[in-house]
């Protein structure tokens, strides 16, 4: 033992390092979607019964009580008589009536207190819970939430289980930074639309999570189904207590170089692939780029920058979303009615059959649009 | 700071399940991981730790008056429930008790070995499985924490004598299972 300790200040930083070393990879994992959610209805569901254990817990203080209050009156029933007269007794009884009403006292005082817990649990057992505030007072533009809750109607709840940047529209939701769980109820006529990075995750009513953080995006779907609509028009359908991932391409990052033209068939369809994933980052790359515009403020240079993706050769469903993403500035930050009027108009010539015409004709309607 | 204010100043007239839930998503992610830490990646011994925590929490909301040092609150209490549960744990893995509850306290390392593909962050990790509960929070509060030994005295009730000699117990077998 000696020698150890002798040797551990020479080799324990090494221990230490390598300490450190493990608690780094240890932090990068976090909570899973279905675990977190499992800890929290747990949570819910004790903080409603919580007031039943509450009166369990007062029983030993009032027994004691009780059987203190016993005990007095037993003591001064027996040491009366020894001790005092016959004028004494009513004294000794009175003192042994006022001791116990001593001891209840407290309890009387306490009594409200104890009251209000079950009426408490009763209040949350029976009555709906407080509303949170309302999604759509951050309509006017990119919003934090920080372990906060909105909910718009009865329809559809959003909590954040971390600072979250987004921004909320109608119908749709655009995540820019963190992670949000959504709670939606059925709405087959209005899928909600959440968008994390060059994808569309659609859904008609479930609970799942969204996080988009550190060059990643993924969804975990804790009760129903969603659909994930990917840039290159490829649908996903993840299952509950499945977690769907995606890159979102780092802006930073050095461009891949352009794959050389294909002398076969075979080298056609391999850079076919190649093409593909690099449509997939150019694309993430730009909504990249287009969400630090808006956070900057710089809302006409992201018009121009989402214009210039329109005529770019992707997806009709990208093509889509920047056409969507330029109305939504027009109307939501630039305020321009007129702007955005043009074009929903040229949005539901150009994508008469697209997954947001619905929205558009509303917010035409809404707008007063001709 | 002022938005915790709120939060807690909020429990008299919100809702107890929406202000542990709101409570939850700020600081899961903290009470997780120190978890995570002493359950040496075992994440569902972790995912019990933090239900624990926030079930605590929950019934000790209206005491807590102090609103600016609930993490500190929940360091602490995180600390020592995963203290006990280690204790627990060793208890269980007695050889006695093994016998008793045969099929019911084998845990499987495998699994969480996995999770660390590095086989020295694996090596690692199984070395500070190895060390016995107090050893491993202290090591971990101190080295990893940053915390003097005297706040590691306080938050673990343990005399400044008995924290050194677990420290330097704890470095020393740490080292030696890594020198092997």
């Amino acid at each position: 033992m000696t020698d150890r300790t002798k040797s551990a200040p020479a080799s324990g930083k090494d221990a230490i390092e390598r300490l450190r070393e493990l608690d780094r990879a240890t932090r990068r994992r976090g909570v899973s979607a279905a675990s977190g959610d499992r800890v929290r209805r747990a949570l819910r569901k004790r903080a409603v019964e919580q007031p039943f254990f509450a009166r369990l817990r007062w029983w030993p203080v009032v027994g004691f009580a009780a059987g203190a209050a016993v005990t007095a009156m037993l003591v001064g029933g027996v040491l009366g008589p020894r001790t005092g007269t016959e004028r004494d007794i009513p004294r000794s009884e009175s003192l042994a009536s006022h001791e116990a009403e001593r001891e209840t006292e407290p309890q009387r005082e306490t009594e409200p207190q104890r009251e209000t817990e079950p009426q408490q649990a009763s209040k949350a057992a029976s009555e709906p819970l407080d509303d949170p505030p309302a999604c759509s007072a951050w309509q006017e533009g990119p919003a934090t939430l920080d372990a906060d809750q909105c909910q718009q109607g009865r329809g559809l709840k959003v909590s954040a289980l971390m600072p979250s940047n987004f921004e909320f529209g109608t119908d749709i939701v655009t995540l820019r930074s963190g992670a949000l769980v959504f709670d939606v109820q059925p709405r087959a006529d209005h899928p909600l639309h959440v968008v994390a990075g060059g994808v569309d995750i659609e859904v008609v009513g479930t609970r799942f999570v969204v996080h988009r953080q550190a060059g990643e995006g993924a969804v975990s779907v804790l009760e129903g189904h969603v659909r994930v609509h990917t840039s290159d028009d490829v649908v996903h359908d993840p299952r509950v207590g499945e977690r769907l991932s995606w890159p979102i391409a780092d802006p930073t990052a050095v461009a891949v170089p352009s794959p050389r033209p294909p002398k076969s068939r075979f080298a056609a369809r391999a850079v076919a692939g190649v093409e593909a994933s690099t449509h997939d980052a150019d694309f993430a790359e730009l909504v990249e780029e287009v969400a630090q515009l808006r956070r900057r403020g710089a809302y006409r240079p992201a018009i121009t920058l989402l214009r210039s993706g329109l005529t770019r050769g992707w997806s009709l469903r990208s093509r889509e979303l920047l056409s969507y993403e330029i109305g939504t500035i027009l109307e939501r930050q630039l305020s321009d009615v007129p702007g955005a009027c043009a074009h929903w108009a040229k949005h539901i010539i150009g994508f008469p059959k697209g997954r947001y015409v619905a929205m558009v004709t509303r917010t035409m309607g809404r707008l007063g649009c001709d | 700071m002022s938005e915790r204010v709120e939060t807690m100043e909020g429990v008299a007239t919100d809702d107890l399940a929406d202000v542990i839930d709101r409570l939850y998503r700020r600081h899961h992610r903290g009470v997780f991981h120190v978890a995570l830490r002493y359950g040496v990646g075992d994440e569902a011994w972790a995912e019990d730790i933090v239900q624990d925590v926030f079930a605590a929490l929950m019934d000790n909301l209206p005491r807590l008056a102090d609103h600016e040092h609930l993490d500190g609150w929940l360091y602490r209490v995180t600390t020592n429930r995963c203290l006990r549960r280690l204790k627990r744990d060793k208890f269980l893995h007695r050889g006695p008790v093994r016998r008793f509850l045969a099929a019911q306290t084998d845990r499987e390392d495998v699994l969480e070995g996995q999770v660390f593909a590095r086989s020295d962050l694996e090596r690692t990790r199984l070395a500070l499985a190895q060390l016995p509960p107090r050893e491993r929070v202290v090591v971990c509060m101190c080295h990893l924490d940053g915390k003097s030994q005297r706040e590691v005295c306080e938050a673990l009730s343990l005399s400044k004598g008995y924290v050194s000699k677990l420290l330097a117990r704890g470095i020393a077998r740490l080292q030696e299972a890594l020198d092997d």
